[in-house]
């Protein structure tokens, strides 16, 4: 069967997203573009005779970006193999910005085909469009869809299935007249008919200009010596105006004259919802107001809502290990196999609901159009710190996960802007944190529901989450004014229309979040779980025909933590707290069941009143007990700052390109946590604490 | 007569963007959201608290920080 490439490509906030996840459904694989880390969502379409594999491309308003993502989008499309399509998808309300990008695109020569979307908008607001003469206007193929309800998808998909639905279109603007009269001359002396050539000589053009958005000399690169002369010579000796700037005046006339001919706006009355909505969310004062409940709704709802699920699974994990244990006779292999495989898995499984609602609450903030509205409010607050509000989306998606929040700080054009805040991304509390908060919040501080309704734990969470936001900040203003002094940030930021997110859109964001928290933690949680079983069953020995097992305290991690229990006692641990901190390294999550292996807990997990019990009762050799409240805090406080995640280190290595910008995240977290910890539980016991 | 001058409700046509004033990415930014000579543009709101100004042009709404509005100038039309 035919195989057929088709990027999808469109302005930020258009509905190419909406729309992708339409025509593609679970068939949808992420990964990276070539040699670098911008995310690459790839799906495939399965037609008769012919399989379409469709790229969605990072949204941009054209190929001027410099930022990674908008970069990605222009490399890929001036690279693009002579069979290669796009559709082009334009919003219907943004028709003139949407147009200069298309505009753009037929320039390079790529074979298009347009999908209009936001079909429902236009109708709601009695907006007449004349398809036809737009379609004449541009000599293009142009499709009218609503992507969230998808209609007009099955008539899309039967035109992909056709070659001739993607049709070249020659430069429709012209430059000003001397400029087009040399530009004819040229092509004419050089021999050029293509539109790819076309558009390779009038870049050489802006970059010989001196076109301050294009600073890069390939397109030029591809003529022969003697163009190359030729063009600079004419260039310097006669006054041209070849740029980005001229080019955008000329497509806007054009632009104007094909919307006025097309597109008929009622009479329009101000003031509708969206701006009494905007009066709100931006207002100084109420849209903090509103920023703060809405986070506190999220930590409430994390807990409410995700109890059940959890305790769901929490039960089929234990139902599934008496299962396995029943069939297998007792001796290693069940031992692996039911405390460390299935044990030490099942602690991550548990948290998928809690993931899952995080990620669809950010995906609601994200799509309905509050997550730009957030970062325009965030903005004044972040520029104390050195940044800007667009460092503030991804501090704030970091609450699920680093990772994602890292790969998201691409969207940011300034450099400096950029490293600061990867590197203070990991302070913020992020999903792995929960676990280990419940399990030593549950265990120091065990109050009833306050008024029978606000949960402690929520409380905790909140305030732990604002911590972690002011200490990530703080860095963020001594990164900015020590090592990240150059180029000063700056904002401008599209204020998207409010938006009813879309049902099947969000499902497919959660799933493939959920995903890929399961591959990648999910992973190194199994190596650890079983590595982490045998050094704590380890030394053992076969007698008479039974496997004995060692103690805790006289296994291999037994004997390490004996060993550096010295070390931690300061800051208010014991060997067993150390190991879980040890081990936890590679994942925070870990701690929690290795917590419940060293207790010799009969069941796991953060929930588990039994291993809460178990530490509450632990007590030292001098009788007093392990975990007091003084200890719960010093612990919280290491939680909150140490750096316990090779994802996030790989992750930061990857987009920095260096492995000095880990290693200086690795340092000062962990700096930051020891200290922090040695500095309050000292404090705390000369303040007469226990 | 700048961006920063004008008054909330009102409307003007951009002339020029003074490059000096702004970072060169932002430039190219600014150019593709719209602000190019000879373009409409109305003044949404401007929030001093905030140090914000919010102008449509377009048909798009767009936020940004009060002092780099000075460098875009502006004529009534």
């Amino acid at each position: 069967m035919k195989e057929k490439n088709i990027y999808l490509v469109g302005n930020p906030n258009c509905g190419k997203t909406t729309l992708f996840n339409q025509l593609t459904g679970l068939t949808q694989k992420t990964g990276n573009f070539s040699g670098v880390t911008v995310e690459k969502k790839e799906g495939y379409i399965s037609l008769p005779n012919i399989e379409l594999k469709i790229t969605d491309l990072p949204g941009t308003y054209g190929l001027g970006g410099i930022a990674e993502d908008k970069k990605i989008a222009y490399e890929v499309l001036l690279k693009r193999k002579e069979d290669e399509v796009v559709i082009y998808v334009l919003d219907a309300l943004n028709l003139e910005r949407g147009l200069q990008f298309l505009l753009q695109i037929i320039d390079m020569g790529a074979p298009t085909l347009v999908v209009l979307t936001m079909k429902d908008v236009l109708e709601k607001k009695r907006i007449q469009l004349d398809l036809e003469k737009l379609k004449q206007s541009l000599g293009l193929q142009i499709v009218l869809v609503n992507a969230k309800s998808g209609e007009g998808i099955a008539e899309l998909k039967s035109l992909l299935a056709k070659e001739e639905s993607f049709q070249k279109q020659k430069r429709l603007w012209k430059w000003d007249e001397k400029e087009e009269s040399y530009l004819n001359s040229l092509k004419q002396k050089l021999k050029i008919t293509t539109n790819e050539a076309e558009f390779f000589l009038t870049q050489s053009l802006k970059f010989l200009n001196g076109d301050p958005h294009l600073q890069d000399n390939r397109n030029l690169n591809q003529f022969p010596i003697e163009t190359k002369e030729l063009l600079s010579r004419e260039i310097e000796s006669k006054s041209f105006h070849f740029g980005y700037q001229e080019e955008m005046i000329h497509r806007s006339i054009l632009i104007k004259k094909i919307i006025s001919n097309s597109i008929f706006y009622p009479n329009v009355t101000k003031g509708g919802w969206e701006e009494k909505l905007d009066q709100i969310f931006l207002h100084p004062v109420f849209g903090f107001l509103c920023f703060f409940l809405l986070m506190g709704i999220l930590f409430q709802s994390l807990f409410s809502f995700a109890e059940i699920p959890m305790d769901l699974i929490e039960g089929g994990i234990t139902k599934l290990q008496d299962f396995t244990g029943s069939y297998l006779p007792d001796g290693p292999l069940r031992s692996l196999l039911v405390e460390g495989i299935l044990g030490g898995v099942g602690s991550v499984v548990v948290f998928v609901p809690q993931i899952a609602l995080l990620f669809l609450f950010i995906g609601v903030l994200e799509e309905s159009g509050y997550l730009a509205r957030a970062s325009f409010l965030m903005d004044r607050l972040m520029g104390k710190f050195g940044l800007s509000g667009k460092s503030f989306i991804p501090l704030l998606s970091s609450a699920a996960c680093a990772v994602p929040a890292i790969l998201g700080t691409r969207t940011i054009e300034n450099k400096s802007d950029r490293f600061t805040t990867i590197m203070v991304s990991p302070l913020i509390m992020c999903s792995a944190r929960y676990p280990v908060y419940i399990l030593i919040v549950g265990t120091v501080f065990s109050y009833p529901p306050i008024f029978g309704i606000f949960n402690v734990q929520g409380f905790v969470l909140f305030s732990m989450f604002f911590l972690g936001m002011a200490v990530s900040f703080t860095f963020a203003l001594i990164f900015r004014k020590t090592v990240f002094k150059e180029n000063a940030s700056y904002f401008v930021m599209e204020l998207p229309r409010y938006n009813l997110p879309s049902i099947k859109s969000l499902f497919f964001t959660v799933y493939g979040k959920v995903k890929s928290f399961l591959a990648t933690a999910g992973q190194i949680i199994l190596y650890i779980s079983i590595l982490l079983w045998f050094l704590s069953h380890f030394p053992a020995e076969y007698k008479d025909e039974v496997w004995k097992t060692s103690p805790i305290e006289s296994s291999y991690i037994g004997r390490v933590g004996k060993v550096m229990e010295p070390a931690i006692a300061p800051l208010g641990f014991d060997w067993k707290i150390g190991i879980s901190i040890l081990t936890s390294f590679a994942a925070r999550e870990v701690m929690v069941s290795t917590l419940a292996v060293l207790y010799g807990s009969e069941e796991e997990g953060e929930e588990s009143e039994s291993l809460r019990e178990t530490l509450r009762a632990d007590k030292k050799s001098d009788g007093s007990f392990v975990w007091t409240p003084l200890t719960g805090i010093s612990l919280l406080l290491f939680f909150a700052f140490a750096s316990q995640c090779m994802s996030t280190l790989a992750v930061t290595k990857k987009e920095t390109g260096s492995l000095l910008w880990p290693t200086v995240q690795f340092l000062y977290m962990t700096t930051l946590a020891i200290s922090t910890s040695f500095i309050v539980y000292q404090l705390g016991k000369i303040l007469g604490f226990v | 007569m700048t961006l920063f001058d004008l008054n909330e409700g009102d409307s003007a046509e951009i002339v020029s963007i003074n490059m000096d004033k702004l970072p060169k990415p932002m430039l190219t930014e600014l150019l593709e959201l719209g602000f190019f000579p000879g373009a409409k543009i109305l003044l949404k709101t401007k929030s001093v608290i905030l140090g914000k100004l919010i102008c449509t042009l377009g048909g798009t709404t767009i936020g940004l920080r009060m002092k780099d509005g000075e460098a875009i100038l502006l004529k009534t039309t």
